[in-house]
């Protein structure tokens, strides 16, 4: 009977821990999301007495947030779709042949996860003036692509390591050229590895606040960097606001990823199984 | 000509050399296995005439073009994978045209021509299946239909049927061969599995340590095996190792522990070699008593250890009197069983036995 007691008591602190942790996560969100819709324009008791919309307003009318977002959105559209490609293209490689110097590459492809971004984005500040890149949009674009393509690289490299290769012999003895058989039976067993590293680039990439600090220029800058230099200048609840539309830009991310992959197969078994 | 023609196919792999000049042919039509163990170059070698490994030395001819060099969507070849290798996410009848497609049969002709490979397997009907919805049999008989259907100069089989159940493996073996034959297609099959082998193959090439040891229908591998390995390898043996007394005109005489016996010589044996007697299990008759005796040159003294009750068959586990434990076979016909330690006598004549030379050190 007191072993019972004991595991009552265990299990509750556990449940406890757990809800814990969970408020701790979500309040911080609950509270950004209803200050959004605060009239208030200075910071005053919670919860607001007055709510408005004002806040999105200010953001769908300021052209200087839209600027931000056109960058954004641009920069990362462009540095997912180079770095998915290369990304894919590498871990291939990488996956299918053995040659020396072949960890060495792997290690080069990863690093940029384990390297700070101020470090990247301060060294990809010097090698763009160094190529003489000064305009702010090739070398935003630049710094994302070396910050996503991690990402790329191992999804799409977990999801081939599933791959039976046997499935390319057997393409390649029907008559199908390497080629033909990559593109034909490699990469579309991969695709969900393939689209979960694009995913997770874009959202990075979305994300971004470091390197992109370093590479904007005065006229080329990116959502997050807008939001930043603003809070600087002038803190009002616009960012709240924007946090909100970040959240349902991404809950509708991972709608759409439920729908056409099934959320647990990308993020778990699906990077390996393909 | 051949439709297949190995010649002194060599190849190593960090040298560990896995196929040692190798040479084989197969006609038109025929079924051939590459049987052996694990690690005796079967599966190497299959690779080599599919394209997925180079030999470093000799010639592959198909149709009496050497294609050693040429990559494998270069060749005619039609391959079933041990684990069948179907594409998980095509259909039966888009599996079955991959093939098609890429050599470049018209557009047109291709579902046609899947539904006769299928119907050839007998799977009518289940070309929009994927392969994930279908058994390991059916699974195995599109990779088959797959194969099949491109028309390949020579098709490969790696283990057909080692991923499936003993009951399931005996009738696909049946079907395989009919498919097999009714397709009229020079076929190799690699298998570790002597029964498959002897089942499915016209003929047999055997393998050992890289090194062919004989090549021959399996009728003659059986009754006529020229090396310790083969006899071994192909179906059961009782061995009684001595030396060479007397050879000639294929007989053998060999002085064993249980004295001296005389056997057939199916190959070359050097004088005074350590050579062995090979018995196999059927071909010994047990006696519980004098009855029948006359009708054997040698008669040997032994006690029962275990009788197996094997169905159709008994398995007799003898250990003669000098010490040597034998097995025997005999069809169940009914009579009663013999009792543990009964004494009975151990009957065979000279051609029931196959003097080989035992292999040196470092062989076999």
């Amino acid at each position: 009977m007191m072993r019972r007691y004991g595991d009552l008591a265990g299990l509750t602190l556990y449940a406890l821990l757990l809800a814990i942790a969970a408020l701790f996560a979500l309040v911080p969100i609950v509270v950004s999301i209803v200050i959004s819709f605060d009239d208030r324009t200075f910071i005053g008791p919670f919860p607001p007495s007055e709510f408005s919309l004002r806040w999105y307003g200010e953001f769908l009318s300021d052209s200087y947030y839209h600027e931000g977002l056109k960058v954004s959105l641009l920069v990362s559209g462009i540095a997912t779709a180079v770095s998915t490609t290369a990304g894919v293209m590498a871990a291939v490689a990488l996956d299918r042949f053995q040659f020396p110097g072949r960890n060495v590459i792997q290690a080069l492809l990863v690093s940029p996860l384990v390297i700070p971004t101020v470090v990247i984005g301060f060294a990809m500040l010097m090698f763009a003036s160094r190529l003489g890149i000064i305009d702010g949009l090739p070398r935003l674009i630049m710094g994302h692509i070396i910050i996503t393509l991690p990402y790329v690289v191992r999804t799409t490299l977990a999801s081939l390591t599933g791959i039976r290769p046997t499935l390319y012999e057997a393409a390649i003895s029907l008559g199908a050229t390497p080629l033909q058989a990559l593109w034909e039976v490699v990469l579309p067993l991969a695709r969900t590895g393939i689209f979960a590293g694009a995913i997770f680039a874009f959202v990075m990439s979305f994300d971004e606040v470091a390197v992109s600090l370093f590479l904007s220029d005065p006229f080329t800058y990116t959502l997050p960097v807008a939001l930043l230099a603003q809070m600087r200048a002038d803190l009002n609840f616009t960012v709240a606001a924007v946090s909100v539309i970040f959240l349902l830009f991404t809950i509708l991310l991972i709608w759409v990823i439920e729908r056409l992959v099934g959320l647990d197969r990308l993020v778990g078994q699906g990077i390996y199984r393909g | 000509m051949p439709a297949l023609d190995l010649q002194d196919i060599k190849k190593t792999f960090a040298e560990v050399v896995a196929v040692d000049r190798a040479s084989f042919t197969a006609e038109a039509g025929e079924i051939i296995a590459l049987l052996g163990p694990s690690g005796c170059g079967k599966t190497t070698t299959l690779r080599m005439i599919a394209g997925f490994e180079t030999p470093d030395s000799g010639q592959i001819l198909i149709g009496g073009k050497d294609v050693a060099l040429r990559r494998p969507y270069e060749r005619n070849i039609g391959l079933v994978f041990q684990d069948y290798a179907l594409f998980p996410h095509m259909t039966v009848a888009d599996n079955i045209g991959f093939g098609m497609k890429h050599r470049g049969v018209a557009r047109g002709e291709i579902p046609t021509r899947t539904a006769d490979a299928l119907a050839r397997v007998k799977l009518s009907g289940l070309e929009r299946r994927r392969p994930s919805q279908l058994s390991g049999g059916q699974q195995q008989r599109v990779a088959l239909a797959r194969a099949l259907v491109t028309e390949p100069d020579v098709m490969l089989l790696d283990e057909p049927l080692s991923n499936l159940d003993a009951k399931l493996r005996h009738q696909l073996r049946v079907e395989l061969r009919e498919i097999l034959s009714g397709a009229e297609t020079t076929t190799i099959i690699v298998t570790h599995d002597q029964e498959e082998a002897m089942g499915l193959a016209d003929r047999i090439v055997v393998m050992n340590g890289g090194k062919i040891e004989q090549i021959g229908t399996p009728q003659e591998l059986y009754a006529r095996p020229q090396t310790y390995f083969v006899a071994d390898f192909l179906g059961g043996a009782n061995w009684l190792p001595g030396r060479l007394a007397a050879c000639a005109d294929g007989r053998a005489q060999v002085d064993t522990s249980v004295g001296p016996i005389s056997g057939r010589a199916t190959a070359a044996l050097p004088p005074a070699a350590p050579v062995a007697l090979c018995l196999r299990p059927e071909r010994l008759a047990v006696l519980p008593d004098r009855t029948g005796a006359e009708d054997y040159e040698t008669l040997l003294p032994a006690e029962v250890e275990l009788v197996e009750h094997l169905g159709a068959n008994l398995r007799y586990w003898l250990k003669l009197t000098s010490g040597e434990r034998l097995h025997a076979e005999a069809k169940n016909l009914g009579a009663p069983l013999p009792d543990r330690k009964a004494p009975v006598q151990v009957g065979f004549n000279a051609e029931d036995g196959i003097v080989l030379a035992l292999p040196q050190d470092g062989e076999a």
